[in-house]
């Protein structure tokens, strides 16, 4: 063939092509506009730094050569990347790619960096970033805006704190949640910053609604982590709530990897989300309406005695025993006069009840998981029990045989029996996203999965799990609350206060184990620090009353409103009342860094518009780019991003490394630091409160607090001037907690780039994580209670699916059940169903002009492709999305990937939409009051965990119709 | 690069190569996240004269795929190796060059009256733009599909391009890959209307044509295209395919489970694809079937019939695995270490 068409072909090309011969720029059949022509031509739009006359060949060239990585926390978060920098400018980037494998049996790491990061420095050069500081010349959000010096910046800034100081006190003002985006200096140094000012600051992990309740009910902990590769050893692969695809790309080979390896694939999810092309079993469980599956796989599992009873003895509550007439656990305190925490089995050896050991999870008698009988108290009354499991086979038979559960979930029974079969016989591997913890009733949906992971002995083992993440971010925690370095000794006066805290806890529970004590020194880190509950805080501050209050909205079990929980709560010392958030106390002063609340929070874009901003009489923001919220505020303070400061990341198991980014090129324009500008900022405070004659203030702790002070305990005396000496603190930190080889120095981060983590440090994540950390073989959670049988940190000392609180017993929920999303904003047809982008972590790459043209630069929602026939919406048309509380414009894409209940949207920018009021703001985030238990063990108010998550929004009801041309 | 010593060289003679560099992308891998289009975009065509161009493309399948209905465009060989007429894609077909108003939104004291938007490079709103069909996918729900697709040039063995150029601009180097001269090319575009995969894109500011270069500056140092090297899931393998060590030979011409897309246009391409093994279709009444959902007359539509051969023995070999025995070609496609994939290529860049 090659013979034949050598020579012919060419002219037949020119004369099939229509004479194309004679083309030139100007006859480009409707290649191009004059515009788009004369812009090319005169090279308008170029900018200085990126010539590119050259020779493809020239191409590949550059000055330096740094490392970089990404503190987005996507999830891994921690990829090592070099950076190219050529003539002062970050010209590209690319993964290091030098990542080990556990061991040659597992896949490794590489390449480790995904589409965000290989393209994060198109973010630097852009429209949205801010360069200058900035102070708005209009009404709020009016887009007028007048450069301003850094010392009037600050100046402005430090007096109106100052000024909040005085008239309300340091509870004034507010740092609102600040996101771990802006990198560890910057986490630390806001939180350093807040620290020294007796700041309040909502919790940033429960604000962005990533603590997942039902994990926490169960295990008393939150976190519960793995490397990637434990993947590789499971035999069933089940995701839930999650997209890996969009979410995780850097590690989602180790699912295709694991199929390949002969892992079964099972994604469980609304819609036939992108991950699920790469399984082998779509469940298309409705929306929210996971807890009916799971209830009916334990349902099967103990229908056919396919559980695994020695697991379930061992490990869980199901053998503990319960009362019948008040639904409470049987106690020590009722039956002999003993504590009111020790609970009771039924031991068919010695045909009575026995004590449950507290201090371990091994038990030497003959525990009845099937049990009742009548039990007699101290008073001389008698009561009648049975363990959890017999009143849960009860319910679970009732009201969850496939046949029951099939038209609640949406998964047919036969498929159900099947996934039970599955699981009970498999080593599997659940992965849980965040999604659940935005779905109102998530914490019934993860109880219900674990519980099956629980019946078929899948935790704590090879290949097992209900993962979703571990995050070593103690180094951040020490630079933003310690009173020395690990020079001046830090380490022996935290030692000391372990000490104490140990004492006081086991005289009050000789018991407790040493997760306890960590916990305890957590819960009470979390009442010095400022941190408050954010529902809370958004009831009180931002305006959320109106909405969270309204009871057509709410579960209909449920007899009070939020607003009445919080008050009988607070009576009933159910909540600290140093988390009361005083209504009287409003904040005067607001402070964003990496928070973007008209996206982020639930109708944030009306209820902090319309009521929280306009209450503060400052505020500001320290940021990389213009956000829909940047632009409502007084002063913009530009900050330097990835690759021009140095940092470290912080470390999520899924990848076992921290990564070293150095300052590879000067932020542009006069963007300083996060943490040089908190420093500056203590000077101005200072510097101006001498002036206004004021010298000290008075903490939440109400020890009073010099302002001269401020900046040199903010960088304690100068050991902490910049960004180098902070990331030189980190090195020191990690080193001497174990997170890093015993000997690890910054000279040897800077050489190799990226450490892998040696332990899970020396604080509570190493108690979360529960397992031997290994270098060489992949990790899993929970090992330690399966192995060395440590109880756990819960009310029952177990893993605990029966919640005997009060509020959990009058809602209906001291067992995991199914229940519908309540109609949080009015009922319509279609279930909202979302999440992260794929192009964008949060909105931080959404307005960026390179990923926008990564698809149509402009916000969609999918539809089914029948049911928009069926509505006269065509692929492409303008929409309305709404409730009864409010609407939102988007274009449509047609996809049959949706299913005919649901409308799907991800994550986009406000200032995209018309309005600036993107899907977000009918979304309204109705936080289940039942989580305001916090005084119950495991609901505890603690960093990142405990108290209602704000966000609820999965699954609610919303109505589509085009939008009619003007 | 190859020295031409003779003023008018013979098509045969642009064409030949001595070896001939191929990729293979693994579908089973693929999830559309667009790394290597940023990889390629960022190192090649971040250029205010190339924005349109993506040499490195993934789209979603099926679909319009990139450049739009480039299925439909013609080029190529007929059966008997006869060349056949192309079209040339517009601006808007090669996904078009938005351009955006952050200023107007930012700082012209609109308040919030102006949305940030796409502007098309012909002006007004887009008509049509890159992945502008992504994840839609076909099929009816329950049974919903889709797979991505990644393209960029197959560097083909018998490349209609060189075949079309009237300047003789277009030639292959020792190593197969590629190139059009940039100092010859003068913009007619007989290559664009020819190449059957429009993977010829037109430089409208230069006058000049240009495509994949195989990323030839790195390759000359053993590294491999950033395409490639920065896949993130690790679909891609790379080498020569006479290179029996390489992974590429052990799936093309070994195991056989790597193909090409759409054969049938005659032009040997060197960009092979493992087929998708989708999820388990539903049956009428909602049952799990053992039958895949992507129907096989899709993909034979676009792999040919060999489709089904490489399905069957990815399946087969899979279910060696999941019985618990070995099997030499799924631990390729896994490849534990991922440097392994990509032959005498695996320098770092630094």
């Amino acid at each position: 063939m090659a013979k034949e068409t050598a020579t012919l072909p060419r002219r037949d090309f020119l004369k099939l092509s229509g004479g194309a011969a004679g083309l030139s720029l100007t006859s480009l059949s409707g290649c191009a506009s004059p515009s788009f022509i004369s812009n090319l031509v005169s090279g308008k739009a170029n900018i200085d730094y990126s010539s590119r006359e050259d020779i493809y060949a020239k191409e590949w060239q550059w000055d330096k050569v740094s490392w970089g990585s990404h503190n987005n926390q996507c999830l891994p978060a921690a990829c090592s990347f070099r950076v190219y920098t050529r003539n002062g400018v970050v010209w590209r980037e690319e993964q290091n790619a030098r990542s080990d494998a556990s061991n040659e049996a597992y896949p490794d790491y590489n390449p480790m960096g995904c589409q965000k990061g290989c393209a994060f420095h198109n973010l630097l050069y852009s429209e949205e970033r801010l360069r200058y500081p900035m102070k708005r010349a209009g009404e709020r959000g009016e887009g007028k805006w007048q450069r301003i010096s850094w010392d009037q910046a600050l100046s402005e800034v430090a007096d109106a704190i100052l000024d909040a100081h005085e008239e309300i006190g340091s509870a004034g003002f507010h740092i609102d949640a600040p996101h771990l985006h802006a990198g560890s200096v910057a986490t630390a140094g806001a939180g350093r910053f807040g620290n020294q000012l007796g700041a309040i600051s909502p919790d940033t992990n429960v604000a962005i609604g990533d603590d997942l309740k039902g994990v926490a009910q169960v295990f008393g902990k939150m976190r519960m982590g793995m490397t990637s590769d434990n993947m590789f050893d499971a035999e069933v692969l089940i995701f839930s709530n999650t997209n890996w695809s969009y979410t995780a790309p850097p590690m989602y080979h180790f699912i295709t990897e694991a199929r390949y390896n002969g892992s079964e694939v099972v994604l469980v999810n609304p819609d036939y989300n992108p991950s699920t092309i790469h399984a082998d079993i779509h469940v298309p469980v409705l929306p929210a309406s996971d807890a009916a599956l799971w209830l009916s796989v334990a349902q099967v599992m103990i229908d056919e005695e396919i559980y695994h009873p020695d697991f379930v003895l061992e490990q869980t509550d199901l053998p503990i025993l319960v009362r019948r007439d008040n639904g409470k656990f049987l106690s020590a305190q009722e039956v002999d006069g003993g504590r009111p925490d020790q609970f009771y089995f039924y031991d068919s050896g010695l045909e009575e009840v026995a004590e449950a050991p507290r201090d371990k999870l091994k038990y030497d008698g003959q525990a009845e998981l099937d049990a009742d009988l009548r039990v007699p108290l101290k008073d001389g009354s008698t009561t009648q029990v049975e363990t959890v499991f017999r009143k849960l086979k009860r319910e679970l038979g009732a009201n969850y045989t496939p046949e029951k559960a099939s038209p609640k979930c949406g998964v047919t029974p036969k498929l159900i029996r099947e996934l039970a079969r599955k699981i009970a016989t498999k080593r599997t591997h659940f992965y849980n996203g965040f999604s659940s913890a935005k779905s109102y009733h998530g914490d019934l949906m993860e109880r219900a999965a674990i519980l099956v992971l629980g019946l078929s002995g899948n935790w704590g083992k090879p290949g097992t799990g209900f993962n979703n993440f571990l995050m070593m971010i103690d180094h951040v925690g020490h630079v933003g609350g310690t009173d020395k370095t690990i020079a001046q000794g830090s380490q022996a006066e935290r030692e000391q206060i372990l000490q104490q805290v140990t004492h006081m806890v086991k005289s009050q529970d000789p018991d407790a184990s040493e997760e306890d004590v960590h916990l305890a020194l957590a819960v009470m880190s979390q009442r010095k620090s400022g941190s408050v509950p954010p529902a809370i805080w958004m009831y009180q501050y931002a305006g959320y009353k109106k909405l969270w209050d309204k009871k057509e909205w709410q579960d209909p079990a449920l007899s009070k409103t939020f607003g009445e929980y919080l008050s009988e709560g607070l009576e009933k010392g159910y909540i600290d009342p140093i988390y009361k958030c005083d209504p009287a106390a409003q904040p005067q002063v607001l402070m964003y860094q990496c928070h973007n609340p008209m996206r982020r929070q639930r109708s944030g874009a009306r209820m902090y518009l319309e009521e929280l901003w306009p209450k503060a009489k400052m505020i500001f923001t320290i940021e990389t780019r213009m956000s829909s919220s940047a632009a409502f505020s007084d002063i913009l303070l530009p900050a330097a991003w990835y690759y021009e400061k140095a940092d470290t990341t912080m470390v999520f198991a899924h990848y076992p490394y921290q990564s070293m980014q150095q300052k590879a090129v000067d932020p542009p324009g006069e963007a300083l630091s996060e943490w040089e500008i908190y420093r500056d900022l203590m000077g101005k405070i200072a510097e101006r409160a001498a002036q206004r004659g004021m010298t000290q203030f008075v903490d939440r702790a109400g020890v009073p607090r010099l302002y001269s002070d401020l900046q040199r305990r903010f960088t304690l005396d100068g050991e902490l001037n910049d960004n180098e000496d902070v990331v030189r603190e980190f090195v020191a930190y990690n080193a001497a907690t174990g997170l890093f080889p015993p000997d690890y120095t910054l000279e040897k981060f800077e050489e190799e780039g990226q450490v892998r983590i040696t332990s899970l440090g020396d604080g509570l994540q190493r108690h979360t994580g529960a397992s031997d950390w290994h270098t060489d073989k992949p990790n899993y959670a929970l090992g330690w209670h399966v192995d060395k049988k440590l109880p756990y940190p819960t009310h029952t000392r177990r893993a605990q699916f029966y919640m005997d609180h009060e509020w959990f017993i009058e809602a209906g929920e001291a067992l995991p059940v199914h229940k519908d999303t309540p109609p949080i904003g009015g009922d319509h047809p279609f279930r909202l169903v979302g999440g992260h982008p794929r192009i964008s972590v949060h909105t931080l790459h959404l307005a960026n002009p390179h990923f926008m043209k990564l698809h149509r630069g402009q916000p969609v929602v999918f539809l089914n492709d029948q049911v928009a026939r069926e509505k006269g919406i065509a692929d492409g048309d303008q929409v309305r999305m709404f409730n009864d509380y409010d609407e939102s414009e988007l274009m449509v894409s047609l996809s049959a990937a949706v299913g005919k209940d649901q409308v799907v949207t991800y994550m986009w920018e406000p200032y995209q939409f018309k309005d600036w009021k993107s899907h977000d703001v009918m979304t309204i985030g109705l936080p289940k009051p039942t989580q305001l238990a916090m005084n119950y063990t495991q609901c505890r108010f603690h960093s990142s965990t405990g108290s209602p998550n704000p966000t609820s929004d999965r699954a609610i009801r919303v109505d589509i119709e085009k939008v009619k041309e003007a | 690069m190859k020295m031409l010593n003779k003023s008018i060289p013979t098509k045969q003679e642009l064409m030949k190569s001595d070896r001939q560099i191929a990729t293979v992308i693994d579908l089973n891998k693929c999830m559309g996240c667009q790394s290597c289009t940023v990889a390629c975009k960022n190192l090649w065509t971040e250029r205010d004269d190339a924005h349109h161009m993506r040499w490195m493309s993934v789209a979603t399948a099926p679909g319009a795929l990139y450049p739009r209905d480039f299925e439909k465009k013609g080029g190529g060989y007929d059966k008997s190796g006869n060349p056949q007429p192309g079209d040339l894609p517009s601006l808007v077909d090669c996904g078009d060059a938005f351009t955006f108003n952050h200023q107007e939104v930012f700082n012209e004291g609109n308040a919030q009256n102006r949305k940030l938007e796409p502007t098309s490079a012909l002006g007004g709103s887009p008509e049509w733009g890159y992945n502008w069909d992504e994840d839609q996918g076909k099929g009816e729900w329950p049974n919903p599909y889709f797979f991505y697709l990644p393209r960029k040039c197959n560097h083909c063995s018998h490349p209609a391009c060189v075949d079309a150029c009237s300047r003789n601009a277009i030639y292959k180097r020792e190593d197969g890959v590629v190139l059009i001269d940039q100092d010859k090319c003068e913009g007619h575009r007989h290559c664009v209307a020819a190449c059957p995969y429009k993977m010829v894109f037109f430089n409208p500011a230069k006058e000049k044509s240009e495509k994949c270069i195989e990323c030839f500056p790195r390759l000359d140092k053993g590294i491999a295209t950033a395409c490639n090297r920065q896949c993130p899931g690790r679909t891609r393998a790379m080498g020569f395919l006479d290179d029996e060590n390489s992974l590429v030979h052990k799936l093309v011409e070994k195991y056989k489970v790597a193909i090409p897309l759409h054969p049938e246009y005659g032009t040997s391409p060197n960009v092979f694809y493992v087929p998708p093994m989708s999820p388990w279709a539903f049956d009428s009444d909602d049952e799990l079937t053992d039958k895949m959902r992507i129907p096989d007359s899709v993909l034979e539509s676009y792999f040919g019939k060999e489709v089904h051969k490489a399905l069957a023995i990815l399946l087969a070999e899979r279910e060696k695995k999941k019985s618990g025995g070995d099997s030499a070609l799924m631990d390729l496609l896994i490849s534990r270490k991922w440097q392994d994939r990509f032959a005498e290529f695996t320098n770092h860049p630094v």
